[in-house]
């Protein structure tokens, strides 16, 4: 039984601000090196659940904005890794052979106040829907599950984001580490107690994993992304893209992947080395 | 029996992004690369204990990275000896017919192979480089350089895309992936302790099946096909190549110690000095 966990930084439990990519002081460097220590843990946490509550294999994919935010020389040795940029998918190695969908570290989506650090993407955007369905990025994942018959079964983060996914997934296992007082405070468990929690509900949600129903949407798939400022150009429409007016543009497609594919102009054809070459083991 | 090890740092775990080292001088960049280099290191090490496990008596280490400092020496084996610094004598100095194998740890696949990640054949420059007809990358090269010498190629870890060219280039070699590129700039990676747990499996296995791997040999003369990503050669000024567009030179030499020395300009009167302090010396 494999588990994918999609990981992020915001819900991490002693986060509560912007990480600043930018500021290159050394207090800056040391918050971020500390929240990557942070994340890591949580997520050996979580795997750490997901192996006592029967899981065979946990892939992670190190989902926050470079794609390098785990700190690697902490990594639980059972765990894959999906780090870098440019990747083929947008999920590499979702599909039918997962037993679950994860998230740990997750903030709520936009316009969710008091959520802490809460957005969809970035925060140009105001919201994303699927076929009228609002979305943050993890029921956006929690979707791309579905297509494949994977359920959502577990998110870790802030109490706002908990209660999204519990709202958009009856039956999935939440653990609320830190609750948002404001866009940027929080009230948070200490590091520690966070690990703890979520190991327990990792564990939990491996039992809900034949009850949990994988997020399906009849085709064909309208998304709808609306920007909080004009951005789009009418007469100049983006490939695939329909723009309705200065804030909005539709995407229609036949299932998530190919919405994927049309969102981001990912390659239809790609194949992992390890459906060509070997399992990864 | 020695093993001559060549190491890079695109293959190694956790690694998937180019090594910025001049250009970049943020701490950021700083921390990654003091990190990543202590990585190597952590690899290295575990294939030195899997080669003494294995039967090897001495482990030369050639830190091959770019920089020629990227092996941590504060994270290495004490039983490894090093070969590091610019401006050598040759790509792969002391691999000659002495040692008994020799592999390639943090490997990368080579130009032109699309998903793999971080592929490259020396540099960003070059689009293809054939021996023979023959398209090879730094793992093919490094083959065939201790083919010449008789030495088998026994052992590559790092990205599945370059373990599966050598298993193509070299049956029965013993590969490890560490990692899974899934786009030039990202993969899936084994953890730290995953990796080198496979890597020192594999380094002790590959010991093993030394005698049963025949040694890479290009056959005589070599000839050498060079096609460059940008236009870069001038057909007025070929040097000793020939060349046959701007994007594409050749040359022939007898064999690839002589390409070697004919594409690099290695200095052809260093020999290594063999000295012996004279307490040591064994009295005839």
């Amino acid at each position: 039984m494999k588990i994918y966990v999609v990981t992020d930084l915001e819900g991490v439990a002693g986060v509560y601000q912007w990480e600043n990519r930018e500021d290159q002081s050394l207090e800056n460097m040391e918050r971020r090196l500390r929240q990557r220590r942070w994340l890591a843990q949580e997520v050996n946490a979580a795997a750490d659940g997901f192996f006592s509550g029967g899981a065979t294999d946990v892939w992670v994919n190190d989902g926050h904005g470079p794609g390098y935010t785990i700190d690697m020389s902490l990594v639980d040795s059972r765990l894959r890794i999906f780090h870098g940029g440019q990747r083929p998918d947008y999920c590499t190695g979702l599909d039918e052979t997962c037993a679950g969908l994860a998230s740990v570290g997750t903030h709520a989506k936009a316009e969710t106040p008091p959520g802490n650090l809460y957005h969809t993407m970035g925060t140009s955007i105001r919201n994303y829907s699927l076929n009228g369905i609002s979305v943050g990025e993890t029921g956006y994942q929690a979707f791309l599950a579905g297509h494949f018959g994977v359920p959502f079964i577990f998110c870790a983060g802030d109490a706002y984001a908990c209660r999204e996914m519990e709202e958009l997934v009856p039956g999935c296992v939440t653990v609320a580490v830190k609750e948002g007082l404001s866009r940027l405070s929080a009230k948070t468990v200490h590091p520690l107690k966070s690990r703890e929690m979520i190991r327990q509900g990792a564990e939990e949600a491996m039992k809900r994993i034949g009850d949990i129903e994988p997020l399906k949407l009849d085709p064909p798939i309208v998304f709808r992304c609306e920007f909080v400022e004009p951005t789009l150009d009418p007469d100049n429409p983006p490939p695939d893209k329909r723009v309705i007016d200065t804030h909005t543009f539709e995407i229609e497609a036949g299932d998530m992947v190919d919405f994927m594919n049309k969102m981001y102009g990912f390659d239809p054809d790609y194949t992992p080395v390890w459906k060509t070459y070997r399992p990864v083991n | 029996m020695k093993f001559y090890m060549m190491t890079d740092l695109e293959g190694v775990a956790g690694v998937y992004q180019w090594e910025s080292g001049s250009t970049d001088t943020s701490l950021e960049n700083h921390e990654r690369r003091c990190r990543q280099r202590i990585w190597l290191a952590e690899e290295v090490s575990a294939a030195v204990d899997g080669l003494y496990a294995g039967g090897a008596t001495a482990v030369l280490v050639n830190d091959g990275h770019g920089a020629g400092y990227t092996i941590d020496l504060d994270h290495l084996d004490p039983r490894a000896v090093i070969i590091h610094g610019q401006q050598r004598p040759f790509w792969l100095p002391f691999l000659d017919e002495t040692c008994a194998a020799t592999g390639l740890v943090g490997a990368h696949a080579k130009a032109g192979t699309e998903g793999a990640n971080l592929y490259h054949t020396m540099s960003l420059d070059i689009r293809d480089w054939q021996f023979n007809g023959i398209s090879l990358g730094e793992m093919g090269l490094q083959a065939a350089i201790a083919g010449h010498y008789g030495v088998p190629f026994a052992l590559c870890t790092g990205d599945a895309h370059a373990c599966k060219q050598a298993e193509d280039l070299i049956p029965g070699v013993v590969t490890a992936p560490v990692k899974y590129g899934t786009s030039r700039l990202s993969a899936l990676s084994c953890s730290r302790e995953e990796a080198c747990n496979r890597i020192r499996a594999a380094a002790e296995q590959a010991m093993k099946v030394i005698d049963d791997i025949e040694p890479f040999k290009l056959q005589s003369p070599v000839h050498f096909r060079d096609e460059r990503v940008e236009p870069t050669f001038d057909e007025e000024d070929p040097g000793e190549f020939t060349v046959l567009d701007a994007h594409t030179r050749e040359m022939e030499a007898d064999d690839i110690i002589e390409l070697m020395y004919k594409i690099y300009s290695y200095p052809r009167d260093w020999r290594p000095l063999n000295f012996q302090p004279a307490w040591l010396r064994k009295s005839s």
